[in-house]
């Protein structure tokens, strides 16, 4: 039974840490432009498909670092061509979340015209043991995946607090008009969110995309686990929104271990129900200001 | 005077009015009939859509007018697409390379409008009971799931474990196989699409209960990530799964996990169907693709509409009547004829394994 527990724990663990990976920058993003960025789990998609796209032509480090570079753009291409404009027509958050939705459509259709409707496995993948650690199995692909979570998640903590562009960051997200008052460059900080989003978001699909497969929709189911994740935690906070998505992958995987498989979702949208109605702001974030 | 002028006059009607039929006669053989297309052409199901409109595309049936739509695999979005083919665009007749779900919601409707209907991907038990309009050219899972049952009695496999897609196809294998095992199931684990790519838990509850063969029964993209995740989570018991469920794509992404797998089989899949390796052949030398059983399948659909078109025109009870009629029509996905029912009569289905990256037909 400790055998079961503990691999039930790390599937937690692996579920978790791919959450949290999509959760961050959707986080981040949300944090600082205020408004949901739906098409993130575009970016995470095509994080995923430049690294196939890539590794068919490169090796291994090449092509990472290609497919990271692709998708910052990506993720910054949206900002200018859709977002921008729109907050020059002074658009209000529903408008942009409405884009934002249209924008991750666009961009999982863009993925099936580009690659086909077919299920892609990233060649690297290839070779991937298995480990036994107090009984539960778990790949170098999930060890890579929990590793490099906590890494990024270690250096965004850095990042945040200890920089000037973290602290630059903070002062947007928590008052735009002060912000630019002490000489800080919304559009500059907007780019920079971008930027660091969009690296998080092709790194999570990197990931996600060795350790599970390509399809076009992935980037949808991705960033409702995400978006679900980042509710609990705290939509405002970056580091509310890592955790939430670690509690969301333990609540799911050890939910069904007593209740039938297909409550699996359910019990995310549950807990999701549930912050918001009791707790909307979540574990660890801020209550959105009115106005 | 008079006489011949009434002559001439009559003359000249009797010509317009011999033109005009004659007109009316050519613009009815040469307006092609309208047929509607319905799949998942986006979505995580895509493939299914995509195949059989590759088949379609391949057919070249000039005197029928192919108008495709999207039905995302979601009952509601593929009945308002059939209601935007039927009303707006006015089909004679529908080929349905779509997910079980919405094919039985506007497969009902059709029935009730009296729009013939050629089914191509699904697969739930239930299409056979729509009605008459319902034609299906694959086998069902009615024939899948009872040969994986025979498969599984016969190895003398006491133990069986189920893992299924938890929507009205995988239900129906489920259903089927359970209904034909002699022996005694001992884990059935569901899971949604949403959740597809992780499976770990429900592999976990199997395991604790050490089945002598899991059978698995899941569509479309899948697969692949499910048959990774149980070779990670250790399962020896043989695995069994349908040879549509898990299309040669999948058992390409899957890789080494698929080593071992047993699916069933038919004529068009282990090439014992000549019409089948000449489609193959030709279709891969056009398109550079190779062409997938549900490419084949609406490769067929098209040509059997084309065909019909030819004699029935836009006359939809001719067409279905001509559909049920229909006898050893000998199409790239192997012989159609069908029952009472719509369904394709078929022979047995078999079982192969693959091995060292090939298949090795084993009953």
């Amino acid at each position: 039974m400790s055998s079961i527990l503990a691999q039930l724990l790390l599937n937690g663990l692996i579920a978790g840490a791919i959450y949290a990976l999509v959760a961050a920058g959707f986080s981040l993003i949300c944090s600082v432009m205020k408004f949901m960025h739906f098409a993130h789990g575009g970016v995470v998609a095509a994080g995923a498909y430049f690294l196939f796209m890539f590794s068919q032509w490169f090796s291994p480090v090449p092509a990472i670092l290609l497919a990271l570079v692709t998708t910052v753009l990506f993720g910054v291409f949206m900002d200018w061509s859709v977002y921008k404009q729109l907050r020059k027509r002074h658009a209000s958050n529903a408008v942009l979340l409405i884009a934002s939705i249209g924008l991750m459509i666009l961009t999982t259709n863009l993925i099936l015209i580009g690659f086909g409707a077919d299920v892609k496995t990233i060649p690297l993948a290839q070779h991937n043991p298995v480990y036994t650690i107090l009984g539960a199995r778990i790949t170098l692909i999930q060890v890579v995946i929990i590793a490099t979570s906590a890494l990024l998640f270690g250096l965004l903590y850095y990042l945040m607090k200890c920089t000037r562009l973290g602290k630059a960051l903070r002062a947007v997200a928590d008052n735009n008009a002060i912000a630019q008052t002490v000489g800080i460059n919304p559009s500059r900080m907007y780019l920079a969110t971008f930027i660091l989003g969009s690296a998080l978001g092709g790194i999570a699909g990197m990931l996600i995309g060795l350790e599970q497969n390509l399809y076009p929709s992935m980037g949808l189911s991705l960033v409702i686990k995400g978006f679900t994740g980042a509710v609990i935690g705290g939509v405002t906070s970056v580091h509310g929104s890592i955790l939430g998505a670690l509690v969301l992958g333990m609540v799911e995987n050890l939910g069904i271990w007593y209740l039938p498989s297909g409550y699996k979702d359910a019990i995310a949208f549950v807990l999701l129900f549930v912050f918001l109605l009791l707790k909307p702001e979540g574990i660890l974030g801020k209550r959105f200001e009115r106005g | 005077m008079k006489l011949v002028n009434e002559l001439f006059f009559s003359l000249i009607f009797f010509i317009i009015v011999s033109a005009c039929s004659q007109n009316q006669e050519m613009q009815t053989q040469s307006v092609p009939i309208k047929i509607g297309f319905l799949g998942p052409l986006t979505g995580s199901q895509a493939v299914y859509g995509q195949w059989g409109r590759e088949g379609v595309e391949f057919a070249n049936a000039s005197n029928i007018k192919i108008i495709y739509e999207d039905s995302q695999c979601d009952p509601k979005v593929g009945l308002s697409a059939f209601t935007k083919l039927t009303e707006l665009d006015n089909v004679d007749g529908i080929i349905s390379s779509d997910c079980s779900s919405p094919t039985i919601a506007y497969g009902t409707v059709a029935q009730q409008k009296s729009i013939p209907v050629i089914v191509v991907a699904a697969n739930s038990p239930i299409i056979s009971n729509i009605g008459d309009f319902v034609f299906r050219i694959r086998y069902s899972s009615e024939q899948d799931g009872k040969a994986l049952a025979d498969f599984a009695n016969k190895q003398g496999w006491k133990n069986l474990a189920i893992l299924y897609q938890d929507n009205d196809a995988g239900r129906g294998y489920a259903a089927e196989t359970k209904k034909n095992y002699q022996g005694t199931i001992v884990a059935e684990e569901n899971y949604v699409l949403a959740s597809a790519s992780d499976v770990r838990v429900q592999l976990a509850k199997i395991q604790t209960r050490n089945p002598d063969v899991l059978v698995v029964l899941s569509q479309g993209d899948d697969g692949a990530v499910i048959l990774k995740q149980i070779k990670e989570a250790g399962i020896k018991s043989p695995l069994l799964t349908s040879g549509t469920a898990f299309p040669q794509s999948t058992i390409a992404a899957a890789g080494a996990s698929a080593e071992g797998l047993y699916t069933t089989v038919g004529m068009y899949e282990s090439d014992q169907w000549q019409k089948g390796s000449e489609f193959k052949e030709k279709f891969n030398e056009q398109t550079g693709k190779n062409g997938a059983y549900f490419v084949a399948l609406g490769y067929d659909a098209a040509n059997l509409f084309s065909q019909i078109a030819t004699t029935c025109g836009k006359d939809k009870t001719c067409i279905r009547t001509q559909l049920a009629n229909t006898k050893l029509y000998e199409g790239a996905s192997g012989e159609i004829t069908f029952d009472e029912k719509g369904e394709l009569i078929t022979g047995s289905l078999r079982m192969r394994q693959w091995r060292n990256g090939s298949w090795n037909v084993v009953s």
